[in-house]
Order: structure tokens, then sequence, then C-alpha cells
């Protein structure tokens, strides 16, 4: 079931939580699993206040990957009534997956697409809240085209293979209610011309998995999660400044994780703007100084606010890839932009806050009267939200969004509950040294990618397969480049590692090529086995800046079930895996010939 | 065109103002007949010399000195044209020109507001004149100047002060800054603004050589006036930058340019009363600096009286610029100085003083006052060597003017550039021609046996010690582990050993060779002059640190001659810059460190004057073990009599002597060489190796040492444990020189020096092999006679190291003569057996066979043993005795009568 429009969200989420608290003791505890991603925190945050505010009791689980979350709604059993999955689960049947009673309710909060489409066509036990535009719709399947009456003995007469055959084995539980009163009229026309029907099936099947296919290919993100939840605040009358800029951030992490894209992103925050104006409004006339988000142009270059614009020059991934600071010549160029810019180096290699005034207040305009000179349009971010706590600095959201998926990643000896904790707790009102710290972290994070970048191409570690581009930084020589942290940080690196090389190498065919990276994690201290390497993967760059829709995870499954290599699943995400150390090679084989046949196809399917 | 001619001959021309028509027969305006005299002038009748007499041209001819009859208008009565009459006839006339193509001159009239703007051909003039017009300054009339070298009767000072001169100076040097390019790279001088924005500099260096083939009038003003001339430079190159970087204002506002390369280079003591207010070179050493003090540049003055603000002022060196009236109210003051817009420069004096070398014998070092300023400021420290491009000017000087009862003045350069001869610009000064020389001589084989044979050329002998000067001047790597504590690399000589043995002489050779050499003797140097002193400032009243000769050796060679006359006090004060390479200074509330890293070579002669074989090392001198095992090299010299060796010598030193007389020719040595070289073959020597010249090996050292950091990379770690415990072992027997840990960096910094030689990057085998025996050397020569030979058995291994491979080779050949004789009689026997047994053939017939073995076989069997060069062998007497090698073939075979010999043993 799709809770699609705000109202809906309120009427059928919101007031059954609502009723459930009144109705006693025993049905009243929510089961809350939340993915470990920002915008996740940035969700929770705001039903966590929206729950104090109405007294609703919880418990919060985080998970890290699906089995987290099995685990969790196992260790609760039958106390729970109502479960609440954020940014997770989408893709999974979870009535089945979590092996549930069918009094147990199940709410979906992804921002991930596609739904899996038992989810969708549940009729009452799982709802999916999310906005779905007509275009959304459209391309989800037809109840006919893949739910049929007779799934039971089609079952039975033989299995289709893959992914068909595991999803029809689901089916019949979860679609029990609502199938129920078909069964009669199936049963008599099945008795009639039971040959006819099975030709029927047959064609009707191999149809199905097509559609199937084309359903589940590209995984791809829409409409934050906690800008949803920020909208059923609003709809309840508990939304105020803060609930805000979590949602902001919500929604400026997808942005600069590349889950969206600019377009959408533009789209989403000129729609979020209207809040600015009222939310601020309120709060400008009582106290000037209190805290406030406003919406504008902005330099589109990293932490530059609590660093020097030199170093933001030279690691964010944007302008690494276009100067390339650490080569001679992409040195040279660096400065002559500066230079030609009229900014001195002196200014620019200082912190931000302590650089002169007024060049800090014409910066702006400098840098956009280069621009387009030097061809770096995206050096000025058309919109981008910037907060301001009283007199301190003012930092940009973005900024705060990396901030806090470094919290959430960089940190692989805490378990990631606390690291969801310490995320939470980073986004309490006045805690200015946590967020601080935050940014500090976010900008380590950011300078250790930019130098593996950098030690990937001082050691030419680039291969241009026939039909993508491959890094392998298993077996990379530098000091100080082995990393460690949660899986996750894999994927922001290997956009910037795609991008820098897209632009160096410049041709039209780079850019449409997928990307794959295969990187060795420190191995977390208390886990000592470290015979794991993580693969992901990317779409090409072209699709990247669209939005991404990857359809590497199903590339990643072709390839694994070709080189019967054991593929596991250390997120929620699908285009990050983990494969043993040993048969790397047998993998990397698999997918040569999994994505020979595969490019061509998500061009055209895309739309 | 030239203007010279129009000023000679047209001098008595009457030279009308308006109200009187032109006098001549041209019915030209004024400015016109100038024109239309000299293209007359420039055709001259005949191939005459004009130099000839040139003064003979101005001498007075009144017969001539007088204007034709014919066309001139003698008629007194002119009716007075009316003004406006008057303007028309002109307007008439200038068309008339113009349509003829006469309008050069027209230039002057631009400003006049009836000209015709119509006409096409004036306006393409304009426009060309617009173009060569950079800056837009409104519609100001700026003419031309097509000669700037013709100045008009000005003298150059005034002329480069006025407008047109100006513009055309200021238009043709923009021109050369974006136009002059040199082939393969491009135009150098926006490729140098690019840098210097890039770096966010203000200054950058323009070439005078450059200038001068360009634009050579510009080369020419220059060091006239270089004030003016620097100025309307420098408004130029900050056009350039600013359309080059549209907003490099932002970041710098003055562009400096720099003038480099100056031909002529003056010396301190040769500026003179000529030299004033003109651009000149001169070069010194810095004797002392001051602080940096901010220097008024603009200031601003306030009216006390009614708050208006007057200025900027512009301060110069030597008038203080002050309203003579407020421009609110008119009074006379007070003013007060406006802090806020008074604008500050960077400041700093220096005073250069004479290199040593270059004093004439018997002067004092005369010294000059530099000024320093903007960003050149804090650029040489004292004891730096320099070369200064500057403005040789006076300033008034009170002191001097009463001491003197008339005006004198006190002369100071304001310097525009400084270059730093220190190693690394020595480094940077190589041209690509120099390494490609270098390069290419250190891929000679014998490249380390050239550079020995090279050191000091005029001193016959001695190879050890000039072995170990070589490395010295080499040097190792200093290391720095874990930024703690450092490792020096330079490399500590010891010369010790009888008089008259060229001691003296080495230590002079290696400070004409080394760079930054600071030469001194025991007797004249005491502990603080060798380490620092503290001294009061007269003048500042404050304690002030004076580098001492060691610190004036940083990064180069101290060298110390006369090491056993000095006081022990001061001798134990360079303990700590001989290892730790610091000087620590605590005194007078001064308490510092400053920078030795030098190496020192000393030369000091034994106890008694002559050194006696039969006693050790340490008793022989007399110098305590510290400072011994601060020595790496420690080389005796002991004068022995022996009349080959010393009749060898006297030949040497006589033909050198006849060698470098002043007036010596080729040819006139012939006898000696002949006699030196004849007695080198008696002697079996080997034949000397092929020398390289002085300055390139100067330039050779000074790459190897810039460029080369050989890595010490997989030393025989075992070989040198295993010398260093026999070393100990022995030393501790003997009691001769403590050995201690040092001798192990030792070895390993002076094979670094080895490598470094060879320009690797590594060190190899071959590097500490040399090493060890340069140590080893340096031990046993210490030890007693009677040890001495003892000791020189038990270290046989490693001394003879290079020495005896032509014996080992030699031996070699001799086995594969062997084998390759009794092959070849075996095969005979086989061969003939029959013959023989018929007796048609002697059984011994086999030894009228050839014996030839292929350099293939040698070359194996050599590899084998690490030796891998042949050459030197096949040059060597013990070959040729009895070996023939023939390239060729790639063969060696016997010779014929050696042949015989060797029948005889085989």
């Amino acid at each position: 079931m799709i809770l699609d429009n705000a109202r809906e969200l309120s009427d059928r989420f919101y007031n059954y939580l609502l009723k459930c608290r009144s109705r006693g003791v025993e049905f009243n505890r929510l089961l809350m699993l939340a993915a470990s991603d920002v915008d996740s925190v940035c969700a929770v945050k705001i039903l966590l206040h929206l729950f104090h505010c109405d007294h609703i009791q919880y418990s919060l689980t985080v998970c890290s990957r699906f089995q987290d979350c099995v685990d969790a709604v196992a260790a609760a059993g039958d106390s729970v009534r109502t479960i609440l999955m954020i940014n997770c689960g989408a893709a999974e049947s979870v009535v089945e997956r979590l092996n549930v009673s069918d009094k147990v309710r199940i709410y979906i909060l992804d921002s991930r697409m596609p739904v899996h489409l038992r989810n969708l066509y549940s009729a009452k036990q799982v709802c999916v809240l999310r906005k779905f535009s007509q275009e959304d719709i459209q391309q989800i399947p037809r109840w006919e085209e893949v739910f049929r009456e007779e799934e039971q003995e089609e079952n039975e007469n033989g299995a289709p293979d893959g992914e068909g055959g595991k999803e029809t084995d689901d089916n019949d539980d979860v679609m029990s209610q609502s199938s129920q009163n078909f069964r009669g009229d199936a049963g008599r026309a099945r008795a009639r011309k039971r040959r006819e029907k099975e030709r029927e099936l047959r064609e009707w099947n191999s149809k199905r998995i097509a559609v199937e296919e084309g359903y589940y290919k590209n995984v791809y993100y829409q409409d934050s999660s906690a800008v949803r939840m920020f909208e059923l605040a609003h709809l309840v009358s508990k939304d105020d400044q803060e609930l805000f800029f979590w949602a902001v951030i919500g929604l400026c992490e997808m942005f600069m994780q590349r889950k969206i894209g600019s377009t959408e992103f533009v789209e989403k925050s000129v729609a979020l703007q209207g809040h600015v104006i009222r939310l601020t409004h309120s709060i400008d006339l009582e106290n000037q100084q209190n805290f406030r988000i406003t919406y504008g142009q902005d330099l589109a270059l990293r932490f530059y606010r609590q660093w020097s614009i030199f170093e933001s020059l030279n690691n964010t991934p944007y302008t690494v890839a276009i100067f390339r600071a650490w080569e001679n010549k992409g040195h040279a160029k660096l400065h002559e932009f500066l230079a030609d810019m009229g900014l001195a180096l002196a200014q620019c290699k200082q912190t931000y806050s302590a650089m002169d005034f007024n060049i800090r207040r014409d910066m702006m305009e400098w840098f956009q009267a280069q621009a387009p000179e030097w061809n770096v349009p995206d050096l000025i971010s058309g919109g981008s939200f910037l907060a301001t706590y009283g007199f301190n600095q003012k930092f940009q959201i973005n900024d705060m969004a990396l901030g806090l998926f470094a919290c959430l990643t960089v940190n692989s000896d805490k378990s990631s509950e606390d690291n969801f904790h310490d995320a939470l707790d980073t986004l309490s009102k006045h805690e200015f040294d946590r967020l601080d710290r935050a940014l500090q972290m976010g900008r380590d994070q950011l300078v250790v990618l930019r130098k593996i970048v950098q030690s990937a191409f001082e050691e030419k570690l680039f291969v241009g397969m026939t039909h993508y581009v491959q890094v392998c930084l298993d077996n990379i020589s530098t000091a100080g480049t082995q990393f460690a942290g949660r899986p996750e940080v894999l994927i922001p690196l290997a956009h910037f590692l795609q991008e820098t090389y897209v632009v160096m190498s410049r041709g039209q065919r780079v850019k449409k090529a997928p990307f794959v990276l295969v990187a060795q994690l420190q191995p977390p201290s208390t886990d000592g086995t470290g015979d794991f390497l993580h693969v992901v993967g990317l779409p090409g760059a072209d699709n990247v800046a669209a939005g991404m829709k990857n359809f590497m995870g199903k590339a990643f499954r072709a390839a694994a079930r070709q080189a019967k290599v054991e593929l596991e699943l250390d997120s929620f995400e699908e285009c990050l895996v983990r494969i043993g150390k040993r048969s790397k090679t047998a993998f990397l084989d698999a997918l040569i010939i999994a994505l020979s046949a595969a490019p061509t196809e998500p061009q055209s399917n895309r739309h | 065109m030239d203007h010279d001619g129009l000023q000679a001959n047209g001098g008595d021309v009457p030279l009308d103002d308006n109200n009187i028509p032109p006098p001549v027969v041209h019915d030209d305006d004024d400015e016109s007949t100038f024109a239309e005299e000299e293209v007359d002038d420039e055709e001259p009748d005949d191939g005459e010399d004009l130099m000839e007499n040139p003064e003979a041209d101005y001498a007075p001819m009144p017969h001539l000195d007088r204007y034709e009859e014919e066309g001139l208008d003698t008629n007194d009565n002119l009716s007075e044209l009316s003004f406006g009459a008057r303007r028309q006839a002109e307007a008439e006339m200038r068309k008339r020109d113009r349509e003829e193509g006469v309008y050069a001159e027209d230039m002057y009239q631009m400003d006049d507001d009836d000209l015709d703007r119509d006409n096409p051909l004036f306006n393409r003039v304009r426009d060309n004149m617009r173009k060569l017009e950079f800056n837009e300054e409104g519609d100001m009339p700026v003419e031309p100047v097509e000669n700037l070298e013709d100045m008009r009767g000005f003298p150059l000072q005034e002329w480069v002060t006025q407008l047109a001169a100006r513009t055309e100076i200021y238009n043709r040097f923009r021109n050369f800054l974006l136009n002059f390019s040199v082939e393969k790279r491009g135009k150098i001088y926006q490729e140098r603004i690019k840098k210097m924005c890039h770096a966010n500099l203000n200054s950058f260096e323009v070439n005078y050589q450059d200038l001068a083939a360009h634009q050579e009038v510009l080369a020419f003003f220059l060091p006239e006036c270089p004030v003016e001339i620097l100025e309307i430079f420098n408004m130029a190159a900050a056009a350039v930058v600013s359309k080059m970087f549209p907003h490099y204002g932002r970041i710098n506002q003055e562009i400096v340019i720099r003038i480099v390369d100056l031909p002529i280079q003056e010396e301190i003591r040769a500026l003179r009363q000529v030299h004033l207010n003109q651009l000149v070179r001169t070069g010194g050493v810095v004797s002392s600096t001051t602080g940096i003090l901010p220097k008024l540049s603009t200031v601003s003055y306030e009216c006390n009286a009614c708050g208006a603000t007057n200025g900027p002022f512009y301060v110069t060196a030597n008038e203080e610029m002050t309203p003579k009236n407020c421009i609110g109210c008119q009074k006379r003051g007070p003013f007060e100085i406006n802090q806020q817009e008074t604008v500050y420069e960077n400041f700093q004096r220096i005073v250069i003083q004479e290199s040593p070398g270059k004093v004439a014998a018997g002067r004092l070092p005369r010294s000059k006052e530099c000024i320093l300023q903007g960003d050149l400021v804090d650029s040489v420290a004292p004891g730096d060597e320099i070369e200064v491009t500057g403005i040789y000017s006076n300033n008034y000087d009170g002191s001097l003017n009463t001491r003197n009862g008339f005006p004198v003045f006190a002369t100071v350069v304001v310097v525009n550039h400084i270059k730093r001869n220190d190693e690394k610009t020595l480094a940077l000064s190589l041209t690509e021609k120099d390494v490609k020389d270098i390069q290419a001589l250190a891929k000679e084989e014998l490249i380390a046996d050239m550079i020995f044979a090279s050191i000091a050329p005029s001193i016959y002998g001695h190879d050890d010690i000039k072995k170990a000067l070589a490395l010295a001047l080499f040097g190792g790597v200093p290391k720095n582990p874990g930024g703690k504590h450092k490792l020096r690399g330079d490399i500590n000589v010891l010369l010790c050993g009888d008089p008259g043995t060229a001691k003296s002489q080495f230590l002079k050779y290696i400070e004409k060779i080394a760079n930054r050499p600071v030469f001194t003797t025991g007797q004249g140097a005491s502990a603080v002059g060798l380490t620092a002193y503290v001294n009061k400032n007269p003048q500042t009243r404050e304690w002030t640190l004076e580098a001492g000769a060691l610190v004036l050796a940083d990064k180069g060679v101290c060298l110390i001659d006369e090491f056993d006359k000095m006081n022990d006090a001061d001798r134990t004060s360079i303990h700590e810059a001989m290892e730790q390479q610091s000087i620590s200074i605590s005194k007078a509330g001064i308490v510092t460190s400053l920078q030795a890293r030098c190496s020192v070579i000393a030369a000091a002669n034994p106890i008694g004057g002559r050194y006696d074989s039969s006693m050790t090392f340490a008793e022989n001198v007399n110098l305590s073990d510290p400072i011994l095992s601060r020595f790496d090299a420690m080389c005796i010299v002991k004068d022995i009599v022996n009349e080959d060796i010393d009749r060898k010598l006297a030949t040497f030193v006589v033909g050198s002597h006849c060698r470098s007389h002043p007036h010596f020719q080729e040819g006139d040595d012939a006898g000696f060489l002949d006699g030196l070289h004849d007695d080198a073959h008696a002697g079996e020597e080997e034949p000397p190796v092929k020398q390289i010249s002085q300055e390139l090996l100067k330039k050779y050292i000074t790459y190897a040492r810039d460029k080369i950091h050989p890595k010490l990379h997989s030393v025989d770690q075992d070989k040198i444990a295993n010398m260093y415990a026999e070393l100990r072992r022995e030393s501790m027997i003997t009691g001769s020189v403590a050995i201690t840990v040092r001798h192990i960096e030792s070895i390993i910094r002076l094979s670094e020096a080895h490598a470094k030689m060879h320009l690797r990057e590594y060190v190899n085998e071959d590097d500490v092999n040399s090493a060890i025996q340069v140590c080893l050397k340096s031990f046993v020569d210490a030890q007693k006679f009677s040890v001495k030979k003892n000791m020189e058995r038990i270290f046989s291994r490693y001394l003879s190291y290079r020495r005896d491979n032509n014996e080992l080779l030699l031996f070699m050949v001799r086995q594969l003569v062997q084998d390759q004789r009794t092959f070849i009689r075996m095969r005979w026997l086989k061969n003939m057996h029959k013959d023989i047994q018929k007796g048609l053939v002697h059984t011994d017939g086999w030894r009228d066979e050839p014996v030839e073995i292929s350099i293939r076989d040698l070359e194996d069997k050599a590899r084998r043993v690490n030796i891998v060069n042949l050459k030197h062998f096949f040059g060597s007497h013990g070959f040729a005795k009895s070996f023939k090698y023939d390239p060729r073939k790639k063969i060696i075979s016997l010779r014929t009568e050696a042949g015989d010999g060797a029948q005889d043993g085989a």
C-alpha cells in the first residue's frame, strides 16, 4: 500500500501511531529500524521530536545490513505490533523476510527505488511512505502482469530460476489476504481447460520475468526521508526551525552523495525555500541572533568556511578533477586561476574566517566572473543552504551532511549503533563543539579520499576495460592510504575517482563507461579476518550527474552467479558488495563478460 | 629620419616665430621645412666619409652661409595676414602636403581642431597611433617619437622626462615584454610574468642582453638614467600584467622590473664619480645587514587648522616632502602626519665588501652600502657572496660635510637586483651544455681516477691525499633520522706530514676549487674567530653576533693550516662544529646555535717538524683523541729519500716551473716531458689518466653536490662489520689511533662521496670498497713502522683493492694461454699421431701454431672477480710486455719474443 500524499501520511500513519498509544501498553511500542545513513539519522531525529511531543513509545534499532533488521525483529518477538523501517527494506519483501505475524503492521520509509512489488501491492500490512510521481507509477508493473491467482500451483509445477523464482516463492503468504476471494473461481477455471492454461501460464511467466527484470534493474533514489518526515511534522503543526534544519541536511546529503541529481535537488530545495521564509520570519522578530538558515548562491567548495580557500580547492572533488594540483601542471593552473581572479595566495591559504573582510565579501563575484572563462561553471552552486548559529560562524549544510556522513562511517571500531547515536547527538541544539568536530571529521575524510585519488593517479591504477573502467586499490603501495571505516565510505571514493578520471581522459566513451572500484578496507580491530574485498560499481558519469540510476548491483549478481562466487551485501547499497579475496580474479573476469552484454541496455531502458 | 643632420646643418636657419612667414623657398609651414631640408641632407653626392673630420662641418663658412637670391622673398612690405586668413592658408598647405604624402611632421598639429578629419589617409595614421598607444590617457596630445635616440638637444636626463619620449619608451618596452621571444622557448617574458603571478610575487627579471638585442635604444638609455627609465619600465610592466591578469591589482599593485646580466661588472673599488646615478653591477660578500625597517613611501598630512588631508606625497631617498600650503585653508601649517593614508615599504641596509679573492695584494677590502627595498629585503644574509645590480647614487651626509669643510657625499647603491652566488644558484647557473658535458664525463669508465688525478695537478704524487681530498670535495649525504638529530655528511680530512710536502699547496688548491671556502691558519685563528663572536655594535649599542670562519664556511669547506700550532683551548672549540655541525653560543645574553655544516680540511706538522716512523701517530702529532677521531681520513705524508722518485719529482717541478712561466711557449718543455715519460716507462708505471679541466671539474663537483644524493641500498653490512671489528682489535693492541663508531659513519660517508663522484644514485660494492680502502689506509699509516708491515699484511685484502687488478688479470691471461696451449698440443698429437709415428712431423711441431685467446674468455673470467673494465689493463706495461691485443679481431696473442720465454716455461 502506498501512502502517497502528505494528508494520508498524517491520517493513516501518524494517527495510527497515536491510536496505538491510546490503545494500551502491549500494543503501543513502535519498533524503529533505521539504516545508518545520514538521511535516516535526520529522519529519526525529526520523528523522535514528534514522538517526544506526543508521548509515543518507541524503541530504536540501528541496522547496517538487512540481516540486522531480521535479528532485531526476531529479538523483539511478539511485543511489537508496529514496525517503522527507515531507509531500509523497500527492496525486500519485508513481511516474508522479517517473518512477522500478520498482526504486525510495517511502515517503510525509504528513499531507495524501486520498491519491492510485494510491498507495493500489499493490501494493508505493509505501507510504503513515499511520494510517487506520475512517472514512477507508470513504471510499476500492473498487478495482472506480475501476480496471478494460481501462483501456488505455478510454483509447484516448476520454479523459474533466479530472482523471479525467489520472489514467487514469497508470494502466497503475503497475498493470502488479498487473493482470498479469487480462489473459488480459479479452481473451477483450472479444472476446465488445464492444458491451455499451462501454455498461457508459461507465456505469462516469461513475460512476467521480463517485466520484473525491467522494473528491478536500476536502483535509484528519490525523495529524502527526512524531508518526508518534515512534511509530516508540518502537517501535524509541530515543525520548527530545527526540524527544518534536519530535513535540509537529509536532502543535502542525498545531493552530496550523488543520490539525486542537481535538477531534482534544486526543485526540492526551492520547494523547501518556502519553509525557510516562513520559519525565519517568526524567528527574526524575536531574536536576530538565533539559529538561522538562509538559502542562496554560494561557492560549491567543500568545507571552505571552516578551512582555507586554497585547501578547499585542493580537496573538493570537482576542483581536484579539473586542476589535479598534485601535478606540476595542475599546480600552475590552479595558481593561474587564483592570480587571474586576483585572489592573493596569502589570503587563500589562511583560514576563511581570518581572510580579509573585503575579499570575503567580494569573492563570490570574482568567482562568478571567472568561472565561465575557466569553464568551471559548477564552482558556484545555484543554491545552497547556509546555517548560522547566533554569532558563530556560518556553515554550509552541505558540509554538515558530509560531516555527519564521516561521523557515521569513519569509525569502524565503534558499533554502528554508537556512531548513529553520536550523529543524533551532533544534531542536538547548541552542540557547537560536536558540530565543529563533525565538520572536522568530514574534512579529514575528504583529505584522506583526496590522497587516495592522488596516489591512484600517480601509480596509474586506472584500467580501462572495453566496457568499463576499473580501479583496484587493494594493492596500492603508497603508505598511509590504507584506510578504515564502514564500507559505505567507498561509494564517495568511487565517485571521486570516477569524476577525476573522466575529466582527465575527456572521452565521450569514458563518460558513459561504468566504473568499478575494488578496495580493501582495513579490517576493524574487532573483526580479525581481513580477507575480504569490497567492490563498488557506478554507472557512467553522465548517468551519475543526472541522478544516479545504478544497474551495477544487478551486474554484480550476474557475474557472481557466473563465477560461482559468494556475494555478501555489507550494507543496504546494492552496488556495494563484499567478496572473498581469493575469488577476486574469477569475479572480475565474470564481470567483464556480464558488462560486455549489459552496457547498452541501461541507456535504452532508462526512460 | 635623421634629425642630427638637421640640427647640425640647419643651425643657422633663423627659426621664426609664427608671425614671420617662412624665409625659405619651400612653400611649407614651419615644421615641414626641417623635414624637407633633412631629406636633402640625407642624400650625399658622393661616398665621402662623413666621419673623417666632422668638426669641419661646424666651421663657419660665411661665403656659403647665405641664401640664394632666387626665390627669396625680399619684399619687406608684407601685408600682415589676419589670423583667420593665416589659418586658412596653413590648412590649405597642409592639405596639399597630405595629398603628397608628407604627413610625418603633421603630428605636431594633432590638437588643432580644424583638422581634416575626413581625410582617410590621415585617419589611418591616427588609427595606427591609437593602436600604438596603450593607455587611454584621454585626448592628451602625444606625438610619437620615431627616433628615440634623437634627443632634440636635450640632455638625456631631461629627454626621458618629456612626455613624448616617456610614452615612446613605455610603448617600446611594453611591446618588448609582449613580443620578445626566443626560439623554442616562446615568449619568455609573458611566461615569466605568468610565473610571477602564479607565485603572487611583484617582480620579475628582465635580461639586459635581451633588451639590447631587441630594443637597443632602451638598453642604451637604461644605464644612463636608470631612475626614470625603470619607473617607466615598471609602469609598462604593470600594464602588461594587468592585461594578462586583469585582477592582479588586487594582489599586487606595483610591479618591479629587475635587470639582470648587465654586461659590465665593476669592482667596488672601481666605482667613481662617473658612475653616479647610473645603473651599475658590482659584487662582494655581505658583511652586515640591518634589521628590516619600515620606510615611508607615501605620506599624507593633515592640516591641524581645517582638518583637510594633503597628499599623498611621494617620499624619495633624499628629500622629505611637506606641503607648503594647506589645500583646504591655504595656511602654512602646522601639519600632522595622517597615519591611515601613509604607506610604508620594507627597507634594509646591507654592507657588501669586496670578496677576499678579489682584493688586490696589499690592499684592505673596501665596502659599500646598499639599500634593499620591497621584496629584496632579507634575501641575503651576512657571508653570502652576491652580485648586485643597482643605481649608484649619492646622499648628503652632514658629518662628512663638516669634516671636510665642503660638500662631500656618501654613496650608496639602491639595489634593483641581487644574485646570490651560492651552491644552489651555482647549480642553477649550469647551462644545458654543461650538464651534458658532465653527464658524458660521468660515463667515463675511470672517472674516479680521472678526478683523483685532476686534483691539484701541479703537485706530483701523493695519490692518497688527492683521493681523500676529492672525496671530501664531493661529500656524503647528510641525514636526519626521525628529525631528532643530524648526521653530518661532510668529510673532514687531516693532512699531516713533513715540511715541504705540499700540504699548504693542497689547501690553497682546495680554496680555489671548492664552493664557499674559508681559509685560516692555526696561528691566525682564535677560538671565537673560528666559531662566532659577540660584538657590541657601535651604532645601536646592542650585542650582536658575528660569524666566525666555520659559520661563514657553512655548506662549504673550512681550511685550517698549521693545525698543530693552534692553542689546545682554541682547538677544542671546533669539536662541536666538526661533529654536530653547529656552534652553540651563550654569552652576553645571547643564547643561540649557529649552523656550521662545513667539512674541515686541516694540515698539521708532526712534533719536532719531522714524522718519526718509529712512533705512533698520536705520539707524533700533538693532537688529542677526540679531535683525531673526528677526522674521516688522515693522510700521513713522509718525506722519504728515494733516488728514483726524487729524480722524477725534480723533473716534474722543473717542468712545472718551466711551463708556468709567463712567457712560456708551446714546445719549450719537450725535453722535460720526454724525460718524464721516459722515467715513467722506466719505472713501469701505468700511463697517466686523462685529466679534467679545472673549470669542468668545478662544475662537476657543483652538479654532483647539488643533484646527487646516493642511497645506501644493499650495502655489504658484514664486510663493514668485520672490518670494524678487526680495526678495533688492532687498534687496542697497538694503541695508535683510537677507532670509534665514528669510523663506521666515515666509511658510509666516504662511500657516498665515491658514489657521488660517479653520479650514481645508489652506493654499490665498489664504493664501499674504495671507502674502506681510504679509511684503512689512514689507519695503517698511523701505525709504528714496526707494526705497519704486519698490519698491511692483515688488511691486505682491503688495501689492495683495485690495485693489483692488473696482476690478477695478467695471471688470468697467462692461465688462458696455458690452457690454449695444452689444447693445441692435444689436438696436434691426436690429428698428427700417424705422421708422428711415421716421423714425418716432429712431436713438438705444435709449438709453431699461433696461440690466440679471445677477449670474451678473458672478460668472462674477469667478470667473475668483478672486474669489468679491461681497457686499462690492455694499456698497462705488464700486459704490453708479453702480449699483443688486437681490438679488431678481439683476440690476444703472444708477442713472439716473449712467446719464446713462455715456451720454455711450458
